[in-house]
């Protein structure tokens, strides 16, 4: 813990800092713990986004539906966006693999919840690229595709050095980047009705 | 006289019906509601052009040119909110172009929703949550806890200089702001951000490939916060109560006129850090955290 | 010596709109306070990891008990006080023995100060040291500055324990600085 502090000298005990901020962001696993905790006081009925006051409410996980049936259609996205396989590993990606590095599952990519939601944000997004012009499909599943080749790369790495604290928050942080990412293109279509 | 008081009968019930949306799409438009002077306008348009402009006036007018496969503008005024909106015909989600500006009081805030129409706004001191998902935003943004978001669209949002919440974010697009003050937090993926701000109190930044460039006074207890994973980092921080830094990457370089100080973070292993602490009690504080892209920071 | 925040509007505007379910809200009243929260939570573990958790479970708590919070005390005090009982929580073995105390007023004491300055991470890691009661009220009171009756409260302890306390650990700081024991 003292690592924290660069050498201050002080006269006084409440000169000490009161604010300490943590070395890494919370609030993902804090936003993920609500939606839970909204989950499993509210069951399948949500509140949903963009009122026209524009706020953003949690949104529980979704059901997914047809998710293998129109994943097997075509990858907008890449071969590299695929599904957990049966062992609750988020798949990797190319980079990943070839680097023979083996995969850190973290606790919660193993969480039924985070991947039920991937899977369904997946299956919605799919929808959502097809139905956009080709250009702005082209520009924003490629970006989709490099927000999962960097993933594939902080997993590779970590998997070469599985108790680096910077890895491990950069992982953390891009795969909730990746559902954030998701989630606009998902809810840009829903701008059209 | 029996069919011209049809006429004005037909023409009566048809007001009545639709007592103020515009007649069916296909010409030019020019519509005006009385409005709140600090209401919310909501504006919504699939394709063509949203010009916002902040007005003195109490009221909320429509003008411009509606396409042929647009079906109608809906224009409607209630308690102290104005809804502005293009309606395409059903199935049609497409095409259908409308080029409108809407005039609204300056102190109104402001909620626009574009699929490819670019979007503009200027003279509006409310808050404004811009969105649009292919389309361009350009806008002057005064009002607090404002958002501009687009998915591939570019932004380039320019502040007032006073200190207030902001919020952008894109997936491909690019996102540029000059003359900001306050908070801000801005995410990209894969597009660049170019980030010019006054007195910033709090900046949080999260890239994956874009690059991103900030140059900011930071206020005396100023806190910035960037993540990327491939992404270069450019910083350019005066902070005149001194600057702390805690900036590490993992295989990328940390370089800039604070270079001096860069640590190896294990003898054997990759890593990178910077860990500097100001002279004086306290002073503002960078975290910036990144895979393999390069941080080039100066605090001058 | 009570520092007692004012709710400021800002506040009370990002809870209202929180307890109507805005993430966004809640997520700003998050980034404004979690710097002392964690403070605290990282003096009372010792520990990094721990205190992160009990970071996140505050917050999560919070959240939950957000429509009953009624700002008889500053939203600050209220995430402290959910934030001492999640730590107390995640401790394992038995609570403090409550020290015999005869005369609380012996304990009324002035803020711990030094003659000459000290070096904040030898400080810290001095408090650290101390053992788990002692550091529970130099932490509250000494540098979150709370009234004996707030932190006692918190600590679910008599006022005149945590006094004590409070004066057993000035004692045992001072000794330690003084022999450079970390």
């Amino acid at each position: 813990m003292t690592g924290q502090f660069f050498g201050r000298r002080v006269k006084r005990i409440d000169e000490l800092a009161q604010d300490l901020p943590p070395g890494r962001d919370l609030w993902p696993a804090i936003s993920a713990g609500i939606a839970q905790a909204i989950e499993a006081e509210k069951g399948a009925s949500a509140p949903t986004v963009a009122s026209s006051a524009g706020r953003y409410y949690w949104r529980p996980a979704s059901a997914l539906a047809a998710a293998v049936a129109l994943v097997a259609v075509g990858m907008w996205i890449g071969r590299a966006m695929t599904l957990p396989s049966g062992d609750g590993m988020v798949a990797s990606t190319p980079g990943a693999a070839e680097n023979g590095a083996a995969l850190i599952p973290t606790a919660w990519q193993r969480d039924e919840k985070y991947r039920e939601q991937r899977n369904a944000l997946l299956v919605e997004v799919q929808v959502r690229l097809q139905a956009m012009p080709a250009a702005e499909r082209d520009k924003v599943g490629a970006s989709l595709a490099t927000l999962r080749r960097s993933i594939g790369e902080i997993e590779a790495a970590l998997g070469r050095d599985p108790a680096n604290a910077l890895l491990q928050e950069l992982l953390v942080n891009s795969c909730q980047e990746e559902m954030r990412a998701l989630t606009a293109v998902r809810d840009a279509g829903s701008q059209e009705s | 006289m029996r069919v011209f008081k049809n006429h004005r009968h037909a023409i009566s019930l048809l007001a009545c019906a639709v007592p103020i949306a515009a007649l069916a799409g296909g010409g030019s438009i020019d519509r005006t509601v009385v409005a709140a002077a600090n209401g919310e306008v909501v504006i919504s348009n699939v394709s063509g052009t949203i010009d916002v402009r902040g007005w003195d006036r109490n009221e909320v007018q429509v003008i411009g040119h509606l396409g042929d496969d647009v079906e109608r503008l809906d224009v409607e005024s209630g308690g102290s909110r104005t809804f502005v909106k293009v309606v395409l015909p059903r199935g049609n989600s497409h095409d259908g172009e409308a080029v409108i500006e809407v005039r609204v009081p300056k102190a109104s805030s402001v909620e626009v929703s574009a699929v490819s129409a670019d979007v503009s706004s200027h003279g509006v001191l409310g808050t404004q949550r811009l969105k649009s998902v292919s389309g361009e935003i350009t806008a002057d943004i005064a009002g607090d806890e404002s958002e501009v978001k687009s998915v591939s669209g570019d932004v380039t949002v320019r502040g007032s200089g006073k200190p207030l919440s902001l919020r952008m974010s894109s997936v491909s697009g690019n996102l540029d702001l000059l003359n900001a003050a306050g908070k801000l937090d801005v995410v990209t993926v894969s597009g660049d951000a170019r980030v010019t701000m006054g007195e910033a109190s709090e900046v949080r930044g999260r890239t994956t490939s874009g690059e991103f460039e900030l140059r900011a006074k930071l206020t005396p207890d100023g806190r910035v916060d960037l993540e990327g994973v491939s992404g270069d980092m450019t910083l350019r921080l005066s902070a005149p109560g001194g600057l702390s830094t805690e900036i590490e990457s993992f295989s990328g370089d940390i370089e800039g006129c604070l270079a001096d100080n860069v640590e190896r973070v294990s003898k054997y292993g990759p890593g990178v850090r910077l860990n500097v602490r100001a002279a004086e009690t306290g002073g503002a504080r960078v975290r910036a955290k990144t895979l393999s892209g390069s941080i080039d920071i100066c605090d001058r | 010596m009570t520092k007692t925040d004012t709710v400021v509007g800002f506040d009370l505007a990002l809870i209202e709109r929180a307890r109507k379910g805005d993430s966004r809200a809640f997520e700003r009243l998050y980034r404004d306070h979690v710097g002392r929260v964690h403070g605290l939570c990282l003096r009372m573990t010792r520990n990094p990891d721990l205190a992160a958790d009990c970071v996140q479970d505050t917050f999560i708590k919070a959240w939950k008990a957000l429509p009953r919070f009624e700002a008889r005390s500053s939203f600050s005090t209220w995430l402290h006080r959910i934030a001492v009982n999640t730590v107390l929580e995640k401790r394992r073995g038995p609570a403090n023995a409550e020290l015999v105390v005869e005369d609380p007023t012996e304990y009324e004491e002035p803020v711990l100060s030094f003659d000459t300055p000290v070096e904040e991470s030898e400080l810290e890691a001095a408090i650290q040291s101390l053992p788990r009661g002692a550091q529970d009220a130099l932490v509250l009171c000494g540098v979150y500055g709370y009234e004996h009756s707030e932190a006692a409260s918190m600590l679910g302890i008599a006022v005149g324990t945590c006094k004590a306390q409070l004066h057993r650990a000035r004692g045992l700081l001072r000794d330690r600085l003084e022999r450079g024991v970390r």
